[in-house]
């Protein structure tokens, strides 16, 4: 048996302190009938999250559309202002979304959380598991609640 | 398809947790919006993010300060050792198959046509393989 899945684990994977930006985007536009209106609004929904999250060396865990809006899974780790590189990115995100006339609710959470590649050769992804990954995402349904 | 969402005022939120305010409360104003009750957590504290304290950014060294593995170059070294799984994969693979015959796809092999089960078919000298055959060929053990 290849060892090479045991090397590329002892030498990603990591317990680590990230900081991780969960945002949640509702716009009436995003359902609506014309099919490019949609991927129009989307797309640059996409780009207001993108481009500030490059500037602050984040990293797009998930973009991911369902029954409850579009959320973005961002994490920030690997440096030691994590999480200001996280409020710093949030605060952009919501600029942008404010020009745009998006709803969204935001949640900023840090703590220590399992950091590494999950899965094997065949297929493999990073995955970032820990409590504070659960936080955000509750604290983002929060922020939802209190603006509507 | 219609949408009936209502299109929500704006006072848009960003919430934090404790430890976050406490990391970055130099920079940014949070305020406290108390205690509040989240799904599988129970009450805890939290925080409303407000904005900059002033204008100016530390961030902005960290161009310069990338020594540490930060998430791009750990995807990089994810990259170069997935390559290299790849390769081990496929030399493995080659190793293994050059044992029993080049099977390829759709190629053939050096069965005797009296082993394969086809009698009098010496045009095509295949051996049909069960399942298990196939997969210990083509995947290094």
């Amino acid at each position: 048996m290849s060892t090479y899945s045991d090397y590329t684990r002892s030498r990603l994977s990591r317990h680590e302190t990230c900081t991780t930006l969960f945002v949640n985007m509702v716009s009436d536009k995003f359902d609506s009938p014309d099919p490019q209106v949609s991927l129009d609004i989307f797309q640059s929904a996409f780009i207001s999250i993108y481009e500030p999250l490059r500037k602050y060396h984040g990293v797009l865990r998930q973009f991911l559309q369902d029954d409850k809006g579009q959320v973005a899974i961002i994490i920030f780790s690997g440096r030691e202002s994590n999480t200001l590189a996280a409020c710093r990115c949030a605060l952009k995100i919501k600029d942008n979304f404010k020009a745009q006339n998006i709803n969204f609710g935001m949640g900023v959470a840090t703590g220590k959380v399992f950091c590494g590649p999950v899965g094997d050769h065949s297929r493999c992804e990073m995955s970032w598991i820990g409590d504070s990954v659960n936080h955000s995402a509750r604290l983002m349904g929060q922020a939802m609640k209190s603006n509507g | 398809m219609t949408n009936n969402l209502p299109l929500l005022a704006l006072p848009h939120s960003i919430f934090a947790d404790k430890a976050s305010v406490d990391a970055a409360a130099t920079e940014i104003v949070f305020e406290s919006v108390g205690m509040i009750t989240l799904k599988g957590k129970g009450l805890v504290q939290s925080f409303k993010v407000n904005g900059l304290k002033f204008k100016g950014s530390i961030l902005s060294d960290q161009n310069e300060n990338s020594d540490m593995s930060s998430p791009p170059q750990m995807f990089d070294n994810m990259a170069s050792i997935h390559s290299a799984i790849l390769l081990d994969w496929a030399v493995q693979t080659s190793k293994t198959t050059a044992k029993i015959g080049f099977e390829g796809f759709g190629g053939s092999e050096s069965v005797s046509p009296n082993k394969a089960g086809t009698p009098g078919s010496s045009s095509s000298p295949t051996k049909v393989r069960s399942d298990e055959e196939r997969y210990t060929a083509r995947l290094p053990i």
